[in-house]
């Protein structure tokens, strides 16, 4: 039977690229089933041209080419991420943890309720907060595409790497924040509630940015034990 | 998946049955089990296959397992011990939805005495 040699295997990997495939994970299966595919039409038809057997067995995942495979790919590598996060969230309700999430909160609440000008202090902590995310997601994301160059990155790598993309909407509140009257602080309830908000999305990012890049390697390992 | 609607609902309940009897397989071999099982009637469409099996592994009723094949890398689906009880709640669910259509469109003639 005839076979598909090493650099055939090189050109499926391009061809998948070319196809706006970008993670090395989703392209290894694809390249797998392409080559399946091709393998089985030359034992039909040993002297079918490669690229021709290739078109057919591309047209076969329809119009869209392989964009259905990549989206629910990152739909469902999106929903482990979150349940990564979701386990440290929960280590950070329990005890030991659960002292820094307390002491993170009574510190904003004092800031913001106690001290007169400590709406200053708080603010000053959420722009140090701010300007931290995006050196790091900056660093991370040259990072990610120096080793571009040499090796395709894993799909979770990425998402890892770009923190799940959840810094945009986090950040809605804090203008929000900067633009208000810190007068409105003095009421109990309202003090509360914002110091509860920003402990929360506080622990949100050091979980994105430091807890689970920290981790990266591990969870990689655990996810694709065969390609890292 | 190809020629009717009426089997699309039923491809996660398809893919759970083929891993409860081969073991483990990978996407193409699906296709072609499939193929082969229902003389070319049923062929399951490449977009609707991964995307499938995606959703059954991050729902913890797959597990991976990659090899390494001639000169690639294929990655084989195998049930979990959750994945097990899942095809067969859903095997019993379409035997249900079976019995049930055939009751409606066949519907046993009661001879008058």
């Amino acid at each position: 039977m005839k076979k598909l040699s090493a650099a055939h295997i090189e050109q499926l990997y391009a061809f998948t690229r070319a196809h706006f495939v970008d993670y090395y994970d989703v392209q290894t299966e694809l390249v797998d089933h392409l080559a399946n595919g091709i393998e089985a039409q030359w034992t039909a038809n040993p002297d079918l041209d490669f690229e021709q057997a290739l078109d057919i067995e591309f047209k076969k995942f329809g119009v869209f080419g392989f964009l259905e495979v990549v989206e629910e790919r990152e739909k469902q590598m999106s929903k482990r991420y979150w349940k990564l996060i979701r386990n440290e969230v929960y280590q950070f309700c329990k005890i030991p943890k659960v002292w820094v999430s307390m002491a993170l909160f009574l510190f904003i609440f004092t800031m913001l309720f106690r001290l007169p000008y400590g709406f200053y202090g708080v603010a000053t902590f959420l722009a140090l907060e701010f300007f931290l995310y995006v050196f790091l997601l900056g660093k991370r994301s040259r990072q990610l595409k120096k080793n571009q160059s040499a090796k395709q990155p894993l799909l979770l790598e990425v998402i890892i790497n770009r923190s799940g993309q959840i810094g945009s909407f986090s950040y809605i509140w804090f203008y929000q924040f900067l633009i208000v009257d810190a007068q409105v602080f003095s009421n109990l309830y309202v003090a509360l509630a914002t110091s509860l908000i920003i402990s929360l999305v506080s622990l949100l990012h050091y979980i994105v940015l430091v807890v689970i890049p920290k981790q990266k390697n591990k969870i990689l390992r655990e996810v694709y034990p065969e390609m890292v | 998946m190809s020629n009717s609607k009426l089997y699309k609902g039923s491809l996660s309940t398809i893919i759970l049955k083929l891993l409860a009897d081969e073991g483990k397989m990978y996407g193409y071999e699906i296709t072609q089990k499939v193929k082969q099982l229902t003389q070319d009637e049923l062929q399951i469409k490449e977009g609707a296959l991964y995307p499938a099996l995606h959703k059954l592994e991050a729902d913890g009723l797959l597990d991976i397992e990659v090899k390494k094949v001639d000169n690639r890398l294929r990655k084989y689906y195998k049930l979990t011990e959750k994945g097990t009880q899942e095809s067969i709640g859903k095997l019993a669910e379409l035997e249900r939805y079976l019995s049930t259509m055939q009751a409606l469109l066949l519907p046993k003639t009661k001879l008058s005495s």
